[in-house]
């Protein structure tokens, strides 16, 4: 058996026996070995700009407290565009999958699977730099197939829409946290409903949970 | 010691029986990724488990819904919840419902053992989230009637009061008195609120709410 040095990870995931199992299973046979655990976003940054030498891999959650999985994303892109990302989420809505791919992430995986993919998800990307599965692809078609690319096309200003839509606050009152307009409100609405396929503010809210740009943490 | 697992997430469920099958002392004899699988299972053992894992945040059955029948139909069953989420609510109204437990998301796999091993011996163990209950005043736990927790299940949903009325077989009337009970109940002035306090809560998990997104695009399966 040749020697070879392992290949360093880091993991952000909120639930720590996630982050325990990971970590264990993943240095068992020797190939990798875990260097960063962090609980959110922010922790992992803030541990990758102390970190000597950088991690190869980023095993990366979304639905995080503080600082959350697209964020985070966004950020190790600027900052460190060479390191690779597999984000593993325990959503499965292809806004999700696709911002993250989007955004750079190597692959996707969801919390649907089990260890042994995960495993494979990091073999995979470390040799080809991505990981493609069976639930990446179908995801992707059925996007491609029903012809809302729409999804990934949501803006800034939305997006904080988006995020006011969960809270019990009238359009007016979001349009003054927002410093808008009750129009320029009510043109969001009717702009994001057009590209998702809904109908009310409701569904609004609904939708920006299932895709992980609210987390329950922010309800 | 004989465990069931019940949790919505097969990456949590994996983790968690490989951490515990290393330890000889830990034997995972059901696995099930909701209540449903979870009270299938258990009416089929010859053996009960001695402890179950319950999540709350499950699609189909959640663990509100399952701990009401496993109180009901295997009362001497000791149960812990190991769940993501830490609202006092969830917290108080799981324990109201008699489990021994609470274990949030920043519960190691060491203090999983240390929990399992005290609730089977002693039959509780006090974790650092119930000890922030404690000392927090006041009832928050789950406090409505039937018809109340059902029509809560859909506030999430794009029905109308009235299209809600026909799902349930009530009256309008009817649907308005629970909307508004459970406003006073909760301290919330929308119908929003109450849609974002169900799944905050796990009563509705994300598992179930089906093509919300995309709705016209998709067939309905």
């Amino acid at each position: 058996m040749t020697e070879q040095a392992a290949i360093l990870i880091a993991i952000a995931d909120d639930h720590a026996v996630v982050r325990d199992s990971i970590s264990n299973m993943v240095s068992g046979g020797g190939k990798f070995k875990v260097i960063i655990k962090a609980g959110n976003g922010r922790e992992l940054i803030e541990q990758l700009a102390k970190a000597n030498p950088l991690p190869e891999i980023c095993i990366l959650d979304i639905q995080m407290p503080e600082m959350n999985g697209y964020e985070t994303m966004e950020y190790i892109r600027q900052h460190w565009p060479d390191l690779k990302v597999l984000a593993l989420s325990m959503l499965e809505d292809e806004f999700a999958i696709i911002r993250m791919l989007k955004l750079g992430a190597c692959g996707y995986l969801s919390k649907a699977s089990d260890l042994e993919e995960l495993q494979k998800a990091l073999i995979y990307i470390h040799e080809r730099g991505y990981y493609s599965s069976e639930f990446i692809a179908s995801n992707y078609l059925r996007s491609i197939k029903h012809n809302h690319p729409a999804t990934i096309n949501i803006t800034d200003r939305q997006m904080e829409f988006l995020k006011y839509c969960c809270t019990e606050l009238s359009m007016k009152e979001i349009a003054d946290k927002m410093s808008i307009s009750t129009s320029t409100a009510l043109s969001y609405r009717n702009a994001l409903c057009d590209k998702l396929g809904l109908t009310t503010r409701q569904g609004l809210a609904i939708y920006a949970i299932k895709s992980g740009i609210v987390s329950f943490e922010d309800l | 010691m004989k465990i069931a697992i019940a949790n919505s997430q097969l990456l949590v469920r994996d983790s968690i029986s490989r951490m515990l099958s290393a330890d000889a002392g830990f034997e995972i004899c059901i696995n099930a990724a909701n209540g449903n699988e979870l009270i299938n299972s258990l009416s089929r053992v010859s053996t009960l488990p001695d402890l179950c894992l319950l999540d709350v945040q499950m699609p189909q059955m959640n663990g509100y819904e399952t701990m009401n029948i496993i109180r009901q139909s295997w009362p001497g069953l000791k149960v812990l919840v190991f769940s993501q989420l830490e609202d006092d609510f969830v917290i108080e109204s799981m324990l109201s419902l008699g489990v021994k437990s609470y274990l949030g998301k920043d519960c190691t796999i060491t203090e999983l053992q240390k929990a399992l091993v005290s609730v089977h011996e002693k039959g509780y163990y006090r974790s650092a989230l119930m000890a922030r209950i404690s000392e927090s005043a006041g009832n928050k736990s789950l406090c409505f009637d039937v018809h109340e927790y059902t029509y809560l299940k859909y506030c999430h949903t794009e029905l109308t009061a009235k299209e809600i009325a026909g799902v349930m077989n009530v009256s309008p009337a009817a649907v308005y008195s629970y909307r508004k009970s459970l406003l006073e109940k909760l301290k919330l002035s929308t119908r929003q609120g109450l849609a974002m306090f169900a799944l905050k809560t796990g009563i509705v998990a994300p598992g179930d709410i089906k093509f919300i997104s995309h709705s016209r695009h998709l067939p309905a399966t």
